[in-house]
């Protein structure tokens, strides 16, 4: 349990968040981003989070963080350690809020910040468990544009 | 205190309306509102259920976003994200909850550019001094000197790290501090960030100062584009509520490169934060010493090598610190080089081994993780993800771990009477070896089929679960159906979630939750 706990506390505390490139420190540039801002659209966030949180403690949690995510491979070793049948559970979302975005070729890359209530549920010597918390996540979302 | 801020952050807001405002002509919103009523039921033992309360409850969330331009090149844009609920599903509190309140306006036109953020904002500075989302109001400008080989960038800020916007409370959390930064032609970029937080809690006091300095410069040498930068900070203050007044440092120097004929890129760092360095914003862990240094090479086929090796002392200044040495090599490739879109391929290694000074920790793990996506030609594609994990526990012999999970699934899409049907079969197999053996198995399948404004889809899961005390075992079963109907801008559905979980001793568990829903998306210019 302690070690499900720490991958969780570690995912809230790093943030479901890539590197920022830039120098740190430095304002963002001086473009009009409140008039430019596309907001991510809330059931995209949604079904995003849902997906992410089905993957915990799966095999597949791995491809969804960057290579070069912060305390990537703390995050995977403590969860290396948790119990089988732990899963995390999606309860409701809200919250979000696209908080930066920027476009590169062919796409179009959000920071959405979300908080999630979310479920722990896992098995122990006491039988079923169940856990409930509150995280605040902040995905990147990157969306192609479409191809002609 | 809580009136206060509360007085505080609303002057905040009504100071947002002294800003130009665009004339209604401009005026843009664009949002969604949504109607959710929703009823949780469970049968049987409700502790082995995954809903702790049982009844019928609603929301209704809104998300909204004001903009406008009050002239040519300088805008205004209000956020709003907030629900009325009486479900502890979806907020702990009842009744009207604002979740996100955010005012920015950016000036880039006419004067030296300027940007002001009021309410909810991500305030990355550095990650010694501080990288959070705080309710906050920010002033960043840009004032225009040094000519074209120099620019500059000031942020002033204040914020509390508080996530509810009805019981904030600054007196638990609060940052103010300001950032300044320059770039220039010949120096490259520097900085200094200066950040103050306070907080108070049961009478019991935490203040803290940390100020910093970056910077980063590149250089060309022997064919290699270089860049070397670093941050060095001080802290004073306390590190715990009613804690003692202390000092410290921490830093860390970073050189990264590529090669400018092959494709390689590589960098080294090193960071030491002091045992009392632990900045409330920042992310650094105290009383640390860490050494990474990691490459990688891109092969014309698209494919991607990935190397690292870090140490981490912790507790570095203690009787006892602990080592961590990691090692991790990766593998990503397309199955195609000319057609990424066919497919991938990767694979990782990682071994770790972790020890401290009294031999108290002695530990050594190894993992793999491995995955593929193949796409085939008419609508096929199948994706197969497998891990292995070893863990041995070198003080207690016979203290392993060893946990192998594989999942796989293969999809089909084509089209039935005018749907678009997709359908997806899988199966996931987990497998613990410890004192003794736990399995989990488990067939999945999903459907989903779509016409015109009309979407349908359906998960079934089955899992069994065989532990080390057969009494432990269970059978679990998951039944989702979720369906919507668009048309134009309202979007209509219900959805259905099934848990049936049947031990093998005790009572069984019957969960349901189903919901219905009424999503409103909205997109007006206004005048």
């Amino acid at each position: 349990m302690r070690a499900s706990c720490t991958a969780l506390l570690l995912a809230a505390w790093l943030g479901f968040l890539g590197p920022v490139q830039a120098a740190p420190g430095a304002p963002r540039a001086p473009v009009t981003l409140s008039q430019g801002l596309v907001p991510v659209d809330p059931a995209v966030v949604e079904r995003s989070v849902a997906a992410l949180l089905s993957t915990w403690n799966t095999p597949g949690f791995a491809a969804m963080l960057a290579p070069d995510f912060p305390g990537r491979e703390r995050l995977l070793s403590a969860l290396a350690g948790a119990p089988l049948t732990a899963r995390l559970e999606l309860a409701g979302l809200g919250g979000i809020q696209t908080l930066e975005q920027v476009r590169e070729a062919g796409a179009l890359i959000s920071l959405v910040s979300a908080t999630a209530r979310v479920v722990l549920l896992y098995d122990d010597a006491g039988g079923p468990q169940r856990r409930e918390g509150t995280v605040e996540l902040i995905l990147r979302v990157r969306r192609e544009a479409p191809r002609r | 205190m809580k009136s206060s801020l509360t007085k505080g952050l609303l002057a905040l807001q009504v100071l947002g309306l002294a800003l130009p405002a665009p004339s209604l002509a401009q005026w843009r919103v664009k949002g969604s509102n949504t109607l959710r009523v929703e009823s949780y039921a469970v049968q049987g033992d409700t502790a082995a259920s995954p809903y702790g309360e049982e009844g019928v409850f609603a929301f209704n969330d809104l998300n909204l976003t004001v903009s406008g331009n009050t002239e040519a090149g300088n805008s205004l844009r209000f956020d709003f994200a907030g629900t009325v609920t009486d479900s502890p599903y979806r907020s702990a509190r009842n009744g009207f909850v604002p979740e996100v309140m955010r005012l920015v306006y950016d000036r880039a036109n006419g004067g030296a550019p300027f940007r002001v953020d009021l309410g909810d904002q991500n305030v990355a500075l550095s990650p010694l001094t501080l990288e959070k989302t705080l309710k906050a109001a920010r002033f960043t400008f840009w004032p225009e000197l040094g000519g074209d080989r120099r620019s500059f960038a000031v942020n002033v800020f204040a914020g509390t790290d508080g996530k509810d916007w009805l019981g904030l409370d600054l007196g638990e959390g609060f940052y103010r501090g300001l950032g300044v930064n320059v770039r220039d032609d010949v120096l490259g970029t520097l900085g200094v960030n200066l950040v103050g937080y306070s907080s108070k809690i049961n009478g019991l006091r935490m203040e803290q100062t940390v100020a910093s300095v970056y910077g980063r410069r590149g250089f060309d040498v022997g064919g290699q584009n270089l860049a070397l930068s670093g941050e060095l900070a001080f802290l004073r203050g306390n590190t715990r509520h009613g804690g003692e007044t202390v000092s410290d440092q921490g830093g860390y120097v970073q050189l990264e490169g590529a090669s400018q004929t092959r494709p390689l890129k590589y960098r080294l760092r090193y960071d030491r934060y002091g045992r009392d360095f632990a900045p409330r914003g920042g992310r650094v862990i105290a009383d640390s010493e860490g050494f990474l240094a990691e490459g990688s090479w891109r092969f014309e086929s698209g494919a991607q090598l990935r190397g690292s090796v870090t140490r981490l002392t912790e507790q570095r200044s203690g009787a006892n610190p602990v080592d961590t040495d990691t090692a991790n090599v990766a593998v990503t490739t397309p199955l195609s080089k000319d057609n990424p879109a066919r497919g991938s391929l990767r694979a990782e290694v990682q071994v770790q081994h972790r020890e401290d000074e009294l031999g108290l920790v002695d530990s050594d793990s190894v993992s793999l993780r491995g995955g593929v996506r193949i796409r085939h030609s008419n609508g096929h594609s199948t994706r197969v993800d497998a891990a292995i994990a070893r863990f041995d526990d070198n003080n207690v012999p016979g203290l392993e771990r060893e946990t192998r999970q594989i999942s796989a699934s293969h999809t089909l899409d084509f089209e039935l009477a005018g749907l678009d049907v997709t359908v997806t079969p899988g199966v996931a197999v987990s497998e613990s070896r410890s004192y003794g053996n736990t399995l989990t198995v488990g067939p999945t399948l999903a459907l989903a089929a779509r016409r015109d404004n009309h979407q349908l889809s359906m998960q079934i899961g089955q899992t069994g679960f065989d532990g080390v005390d057969p009494a432990s075992d269970y059978e679990q079963s998951r039944l989702s159906l979720k369906y919507e109907l668009s048309r134009g801008r309202h979007h209509i559905g219900f959805d259905v979630d099934r848990r049936l979980r049947e031990p093998a001793e005790g009572e069984e568990s019957d969960a349901w939750r189903a919901g219905v829903y009424w999503r409103y998306d909205f997109d007006k210019t206004l005048g």
